[in-house]
């Protein structure tokens, strides 16, 4: 019984989140043609990148665009590790000979690449340190282009804008599954522990936790590398899951697009990063579809470019205007909220109500609203508020 | 003039306000004192809408103005002097009282205030064309005041005019005071200076914790045994010396 | 002797163009504390009015072009930014950068993803002899323009009541309130002079480049952050030196650097920036707005 109190009260929300993402990967898995299924792995890869930009952005608070970075930095380093020496000496002449003779198996290849991009992370970490959260957020943009300019122009290492190709693919669903699940749950360890709490108190309350003794810089810091790290292993992955590279996949549009699921989702919770991105991910899809043409009977909608994006663009207008929070509002889903919704539901008797938590955005709505503490009453001063008309 | 009734205002779960009362009426100096934390500058944020309340009414002249925005609620007539003075520390003095004019209709007018105020206030007079912040701390306020004055306030509230001044500056500020209640004007005073600003006013409200604990004329409050009480948490019964060695010290100074 | 006067004037060239675009990232910057990414697709729909309007008179194009830019840029603070005003800086910031993409993308959307290309102004695209140094008329425009843009913004913000009034909410938004400044008439002026830079940069980079892309604004105005973080974000002088800053250094490094690293030249740059800020986190010039914020 103990064990499962402890379960409940401080382990439930990984397992939840886990057996969420296993459920929905394999549904989607097997209902879909080889296309679909490619598509199911990339997002899972998706998933853990958007959970690498939530360790940061979401503990911290501080705004980052170039996570992404480390997963470019991820992805051709462990390219690099793993595709065939002979393969490398053929392809790659220009590549030095020490990094040519290289050669890693599958998971040493992966982990050795997030190492890469968590050092190169750790050695930025002292200048960001010192800078304000503003400046540090478009530090970060720097960092962005800066890779991205090197990936695109250093030939005799990413073979240039021609981009790597022959990397082996080793990333099948099970794979990316089992290293969603790990990520989830090391993550939810990471918050959880005394280093976590302190994280986030920096996020709450700078001052105020630089009054508690507190070092700000440092525990940001270490949420920059650690988001690295997980950045770069979402890199290695999806370099093995695609087998080619090219810096394009690690620039702005990308980078929009993971933002997008996580704000989605809501910044400030792990919750709101797992169903960000299945929400995403399916709105994505049906865009998609969409995009390419669909006649419905005698009317043929012809297919327009750009309609994916633009749709996902509206979609994260309307969250951010309606609910700037995400759909969580930064909380954690957990056995007892799921408890107390479904309570709710049998209350206000709908059966039509989805029954899980992450089926539909209304549902993770109320779900949040129940584990809400601050009531709607607050309303703190907002500086510039936009038009409040009497009556309106 | 001004008639707040059972005014409720929460930030997230803390109730700041919980239902206060109170009513300044044309021509009146009206206190609103209490210590630190008693919800006095929540109460002037909710009166010129930098805070929306939860429940209550605020009516100013007979109409409600409760979600008004600020830059509305001073063309209506009400100008607030925020704590801290916020003066535009990067603007010159000039311009400073230029912005406080810029409300009014009558550009020329307002021009020539300004050259007034600046007789008005001759600390500030001589250093027109320097940067507001760096001002000593009292004239600062008296810009800020002056600032908020430009615009003819029907009802003039003045938020902790004395905090972190020296005393013979606060002296001045209250001499100021004095002269807007000698000229007639409205005006809503809080402060945590509490036994001073119940000399100068007409009537005075004690706010403690979200609640109006005491009202009346200023005899009476002052001479209330839960004024001190109140004020410094000090028991009912205390000794009431502070009151009568403070008495006879500010009313002396707030005439010269 | 002759390299070097041309480098100061392709220098100060680029350091105008610079500055148009980062002028008005950090006007709007200074009155809303956001950085409006959406800039550079202010930009992005001038370039394409003046090319899809190509066979319109040239003054007519212009009339056009600004009536355009600057309703846009009003229209995108009504409807995306109004919302979010409240919801803190990291909402706005997202919001800016969603806008941006949106925009993106939707001219792909409906002008199709090829480039299209036109001329705007021919005339531009000679030369003249200024002693020895060999000026493009193009080059002096932008140059001249800048020197005009920047005393009109000035003695806009100096002399104007509007502009005393957008000085004052730059500082503290709040007491301005308190004195009567309406926000969001201040707001909705400050969006339509960045429109007017905006339609102005989207004059002279089409008028150089003579091509359009949805992401025509994206390059020139990712360097336009980094003059205005340079300067320090909320200055407008700042951001108009980070600018010139930016413009010699990008030159200094097109000459000096050795011919296989040149193309890391924006690599270098933006790692300069990252060096900068190490040094002097507010920037080059810190703003008493920006020191509060601390």
């Amino acid at each position: 019984m103990r064990v499962l109190g402890f379960v409940r009260r401080s382990a439930s929300t990984p397992i939840i989140l886990a057996l969420l993402v296993a459920l929905v990967t394999i549904v989607a898995n097997s209902a879909g043609d080889a296309s679909l299924r490619r598509i199911v792995v990339g997002a899972v890869v998706n998933m853990i990148a958007v959970i690498g930009i939530y360790l940061f952005i979401g503990l911290t608070g501080v705004f980052s665009f170039g996570q992404l970075a480390f997963m470019a930095i991820g992805a051709y380093a462990t390219a690099i590790f793993t595709v065939p020496v002979a393969t490398k000496r053929a392809l790659f002449s220009a590549m030095p000979e020490w990094l040519a003779d290289i050669n890693l198996p599958f998971i040493p290849g992966i982990l050795a690449g997030a190492l890469v991009a968590a050092v190169v992370a750790f050695l930025l970490s002292f200048p960001m340190a010192r800078m304000q959260p503003l400046s540090a957020g478009l530090a970060t943009l720097a960092i962005l282009v800066a890779v991205y300019t090197v990936a695109g122009n250093w030939t005799a290492v990413t073979n240039g804008s021609k981009g790597m190709s022959a990397i082996p693919t080793n990333t099948t669903m099970p794979v990316a599954l089992i290293a969603v699940i790990l990520v989830i749950i090391a993550v939810w360890i990471f918050q959880q522990s005394g280093l976590g709490l302190r994280i986030r108190a920096t996020r709450e309350d700078a001052v105020a936790a630089r009054a508690i003794g507190i070092k700000v810089g440092r525990e940001r810091g270490i949420a920059f590398v650690a988001s690295a790290f997980v950045m770069g292993l979402a890199g290695g992955l999806y370099a093995q899951l695609q087998g080619t590279l090219s810096p394009d996949a690690f620039f702005l549009n990308q980078t929009f697009l993971l933002i997008a699921m996580l704000v989605v989702g809501g910044l400030n919770s792990l919750t709101g990063a797992v169903i960000g991105t299945i929400l995403i991910t399916a709105f994505r899809r049906v865009l998609q579809v969409i995009e390419a043409g669909v006649d419905i009977g005698p009317l043929e909608i012809p297919g327009r470019p750009g309609l994916t994006e633009v749709g996902i663009g509206i979609a994260l207008l309307v969250v951010l205007a309606l609910r700037s929070s995400g759909l969580t509002r930064g909380t954690e889903v957990s056995w007892d909220s799921l408890v107390r919704f479904g309570k709710r539901l049998t209350r206000r008797g709908t059966p039509s109500a989805a029954p899980t938590a992450a089926a539909d955005p209304e549902s993770v709505a109320g779900l949040a609203a129940a584990e809400r503490t601050t009531p709607e009453t607050a309303t703190a001063e907002a500086v510039i508020e936009p038009e409040r008309t009497p009556g309106a | 003039m001004l008639a707040v009734t059972d005014l409720v205002v929460r930030y997230g779960q803390t109730t700041a306000l919980h239902g206060v009362s109170f009513a300044v009426n044309r021509g009146e100096v009206v206190a609103l004192v209490g210590p630190n934390g008693a919800g006095k500058t929540t109460a002037l944020k909710a009166i010129v809408g930098l805070v929306t309340p939860a429940s209550g009414s605020i009516e100013f002249d007979g109409a409600t103005i409760v979600k008004h925005k600020p830059e509305n609620l001073l063309r209506r007539g009400i100008s607030l002097v925020p704590e801290g003075r916020h003066i535009f520390a990067s603007l010159t003095v000039v311009e400073n009282l230029a912005l406080g004019a810029a409300t009014r209709a009558d550009r020329r007018a307002a021009k020539k205030d300004v050259a007034a105020f600046l007789d008005r206030f001759p600390a500030l007079g001589r250093r027109r064309r320097s940067q507001a912040g760096k001002l000593s701390g009292g004239e600062q306020q008296q810009l800020a005041i002056a600032r908020a004055l430009i615009a003819q306030p029907e009802l003039l509230m003045l938020d902790e005019p004395s905090l972190g001044l020296a005393p013979l500056v606060v002296d001045q500020i209250f001499g100021v005071v004095s002269e807007l209640r000698d000229a007639g004007t409205t005006v809503l005073l809080v402060e945590q200076n509490a036994t001073r600003a119940v000399e100068l006013a007409d009537r005075s409200y004690v706010l403690r914790t979200g609640e109006i604990v005491l009202e009346g004329d200023s005899q009476t409050v002052l001479n209330h045994e839960d004024f001190l009480a109140s004020y410094l948490g000090v028991a009912a019964g205390a000794p009431g010396a502070p009151v009568a060695s403070g008495v006879p010290a500010a009313s002396g100074e707030v005439t010269a | 002797m002759n390299g070097f006067l041309q480098g100061v004037v392709d220098a100060l060239a680029l350091g105008s163009l610079y500055a148009i675009f980062a002028l008005g990232i950090a006007l709007i910057f200074s009155v809303l504390k956001m950085i409006n990414f959406a800039h550079s697709e202010l930009v992005t729909i001038g370039a394409f009015v003046l090319i899809l309007l190509a066979d319109v008179p040239l003054i007519i194009r212009i009339l056009i072009l600004v009536v355009v830019v600057v309703g846009a840029a009003v229209l995108m603070e009504r409807v995306a930014f109004r919302p979010v005003r409240g919801a803190g800086q990291t909402t706005m910031l997202i919001t800016s950068f969603a806008v941006s993409y949106l925009l993106q993308n939707a001219a792909i959307l409906i002008f199709g993803p090829d480039l299209r290309s036109g001329s705007v102004w021919s005339v531009l695209n000679e030369s003249f002899m200024l002693g020895p140094v060999r000026i493009l008329n193009l080059n002096a425009l932008t140059i001249v323009l800048t020197l005009v843009l920047l005393v009109a913004l000035t003695l806009f913000l100096r002399k104007t009541s509007i502009g005393l009034q957008m000085r004052a909410a730059a500082e503290d938004f709040t007491t301005a309130r308190l004195v009567g400044v309406k926000a969001n008439r201040i707001i909705a002026v400050a969006f339509g002079i960045s429109g007017l830079l905006a339609a102005i940069a989207s004059f002279l980079l089409t008028a150089q480049t003579g091509v359009v892309t949805n992401t025509i604004g994206v390059q020139v105005v990712l360097m336009a952050f980094v003059a205005t973080i340079l300067g320090g974000m909320g200055s407008l002088s700042g951001a108009v030196i980070g600018a010139f800053v930016l413009g010699a250094v990008s030159v200094i490094l097109q000459q000096l650097l050795p011919l296989e690293l040149r193309p890391f030249r924006d690599a270098f740059l933006f790692a300069a920036v990252f060096v900068v800020l190490v040094v002097r986190p507010g920037g080059l010039i810190v703003t008493r707005a920006s020191r509060a914020r601390v």
